[in-house]
């Protein structure tokens, strides 16, 4: 995929002036895809919650930002970028005949799981057909991924600098407004699993308890600690144990949302 | 590797624009389950034992209704100090109960039990007891009462007694059980009327009302040797003792001067003193655990009500409102909750206030309710009341929501009475 798209960029080359804008256009899509596909690498190497949801939530910032970036054409095309490499097969496959089949094997891979497993696969059943050849084209795919990597990120740079120049304060007030409803629902979510996980009497008078916990970004619950006791050590410890087997807490949708150290009220009773 | 992740996160984190914002505050009101899940495993040994001890705490603990038992399986633990604590989390438990008893030398038993917090996978509690065989029973109610205060923060009442009237035929029995009714021994035998039994604070004494000599006459018995002495017995009726807090005199109730009056007296009958001089009925006295309030019943408005009076002096004072019937007062033992029978479109009916906020609650649905009584935790109250035409006992927790099964017998059961805590 990588190389595929690397190929056009190589034509345009020869007719910089009249070609730069699609240039411009082909760097940033691919650097929204490789967005994409930097994330899912994290998602594919250490298979922790977190990184599934910061991959998750990637995209809305993205999306935040399009309206911006309009300059260039299309922001949806971006699966189309994505398909265009059986086309542009050929390209890649004139200089090197031979190695057609083992091209045709990869394409069918690609499309349908671009950001998946582009990486691993391509990697590792290429070298037995033709090693040499493949190397070489992967060694370049990867010049390139880390060329369209720094791109996307000088151009996610820049998208981010004129989206603040433009409209700050517009951006400021929908991102608190879409935060202050990811955080509800991420307490919501909290509150409703560790309410469901306390197991305790029914207390008498009306005890309220404050603990102090530190999140991992994984949602595992680190230290606990009692900040105001209900006046009963057992009505305490039964709380502190529907925490404890809350661990690992719900996540945000947005990462941005999360927080490292939350403060627990309990109000056994009730309001 | 927690460590990289962490780092990677925070990387990510700071790719969207950070707002900065106070510390986060998780509200959570109510609670999931009313009942802790609970897994209690065979003691290992147990089966020396006529009763198995771990089946006593099982039985104790679901019957309070703040437990869910978690099925532990046929077998103990292999090894009570090393518990599996994800099989057992995976189990659903939340508190796990181990033990083990073993057969003594000199004939007795020993038991030795661990309370684990599965969660925290720590061991929130552990002893050893010894005790004769044959109360092995009384074993299962210790460790009962044990776990019960260690995870609700109360005392348990597993091994608290109760006294209450049987009448058989003919005969009234004053009758001691267990908690739950269980092993009942007769304290006295009449072919007269046997009422308002009362503890005394050390438990080891019952003053109670007996009509053997055709008049009701306060005696008081000793509950471990049987002997019994007349406390009051003056022209007219004597009625309704209440023990003071500190065991050493009773509030009762006597028409020696005309109508029902209240008086302190002291055990052996000396030191009579009229407490109010009102020109209605007084009756039903109670006493505060502070002992320095007389709660009672009094027509002085009209109905029959409750009222309050201090001990040190001092006008009465009206307690309860709600309705034009409300009789039997007692107070629970922390004071901040009083249980009455009040009458409510013609039923009886146990009902309970609180005295901070004066809301009233009606626990039963039942039609004569009679003579509660609080569980020396506060968290139960135990009534008389009919079903089918027949006296039984009842209990009911003091929020309502928890009901027992009624403890019948043969012929009436009433009058009954809540021992103390025994340590």
């Amino acid at each position: 995929m990588i190389a595929a798209q690397m190929n056009p960029a190589a034509m345009t080359r020869e007719a910089p002036g009249k070609w730069g804008s699609l240039v411009l256009t082909a760097c940033i899509h691919g650097a929204l895809v490789l967005l994409l596909f930097y994330g899912v690498q994290w998602q594919t190497r250490p298979p922790e919650p977190v990184q599934v949801d910061l991959v998750r939530s990637l995209p809305p910032p993205v999306a935040v930002e399009t309206p911006v970036p309009v300059p260039p054409p299309k922001p949806i095309p971006v699966p189309k970028e994505v398909e265009p490499p059986p086309l542009k097969k050929p390209d890649i496959a004139l200089p090197k005949p031979p190695e057609k089949p083992v091209i045709k094997e990869k394409p069918p891979v690609e499309p349908p799981k671009p950001v998946e497993k582009p990486l691993p696969k391509p990697q590792e059943k290429p070298p037995e057909p033709a090693k040499p050849q493949i190397s070489a084209r992967e060694l370049e795919a990867q010049r390139q991924h880390d060329l369209l990597l720094m791109e996307s990120d000088k151009a996610r740079r820049q998208i981010q600098a004129q989206t603040n120049a433009v409209n700050k304060a517009d951006r400021d007030s929908a991102t608190a407004r879409v935060n202050g409803r990811s955080e509800a629902e991420w307490i919501d979510a909290i509150t409703q699993k560790v309410r469901g996980n306390l197991s305790a009497a029914a207390p008498q008078g009306n005890p309220e308890a404050v603990f102090a916990i530190e999140l991992f970004p994984t949602g595992e619950v680190g230290a606990i600690r009692l900040q105001r006791t209900s006046g009963n050590k057992a009505l305490d410890e039964a709380m502190e144990r529907a925490i404890r087997s809350s661990s690992p807490l719900p996540l945000p949708s947005r990462p941005d949302v999360f927080q490292r150290n939350l403060r627990f009220v309990f109000k056994p009773r009730g309001d | 590797m927690q460590r990289r992740h962490f780092l990677q996160a925070g990387s990510a984190l700071a790719l969207v624009p950070a707002l900065a914002r106070a510390e986060l505050t998780v509200e959570i009101s109510g609670l999931g389950n009313e009942r802790i899940p609970i897994a209690i495993a065979m003691f290992g040994g147990e089966n020396v034992l006529p009763k198995p001890v771990s089946d006593v705490v099982r039985s104790d603990l679901e019957r309070s209704g703040m437990f869910r038992l978690v099925d532990a399986g046929p077998q103990p633990l292999a090894d009570i100090s090393r518990p599996d604590w994800s099989a057992w989390r995976t189990k659903g438990a939340d508190v796990l109960l181990a033990g083990s008893v073993k057969r003594l030398a000199d004939g007795s038993a020993e038991a030795t039990f661990r309370l684990y917090d599965v969660v925290k996978q720590v061991e929130q509690k552990s002893a050893v007891l010894s005790f004769r065989v044959e109360l092995g029973r009384n074993a299962g109610h210790w460790i009962a009462d044990r776990v019960y205060e260690q995870l609700l923060g109360v005392p348990g009442i597993f091994s608290t007694q109760i006294a209450y009237v049987q009448k058989s035929g003919r005969h009234y029995m004053l009758q001691i059980a267990e908690y739950d009714g269980t092993n009942p021994i007769s304290a006295f035998t009449d072919d007269e009327p046997i009422i308002s039994p009362a503890w005394s604070p050390d438990g080891k004494r019952l003053a109670y009302v007996s009509f053997a000599l055709k008049k009701p006459v306060i005696y008081l018995q000793t509950i471990a040797t049987g002997n019994r002495q007349v406390v009051a017995n003056f022209k007219g009726s004597n009625s309704a003792p209440a023990w003071s807090p500190d065991g050493k005199r009773l509030a009762i109730v006597l028409t020696k001067d005309g109508l029902s009056q209240i008086y302190l007296v002291n055990l052996d009958g000396s030191g009579l003193r009229r407490l109010m001089q009102s020109s209605g009925i007084d009756t039903e006295p109670c006493f505060s655990s502070d002992g320095k309030w007389l709660y009672f019943t009094s027509d002085r408005s009209g109905g029959p009500q409750i009222y309050r009076v201090a001990l040190d002096g001092g006008d009465a004072q009206r307690v309860s409102y709600e309705g034009s019937y409300n009789v039997s007062p007692r107070l629970s033992p922390d004071g901040k909750t009083l249980a009455y029978i009040s009458r409510n479109g013609g039923k009886f009916q146990l009902t309970v206030q609180d005295l901070s906020s004066q809301q009233t609650l009606i626990l039963t649905d039942t039609n004569r309710d009679e003579s509660p009584t609080f569980a020396p935790n506060g968290r139960l109250i135990l009534y008389a009341t009919e079903v089918g035409g027949r006296g039984v006992l009842s209990a009911v927790s003091v929020d309502g929501k928890i009901r027992y099964k009624p403890l019948q017998g043969n012929g009436d059961i009433r009058e009954p009475a809540w021992g103390p805590l025994v340590s």
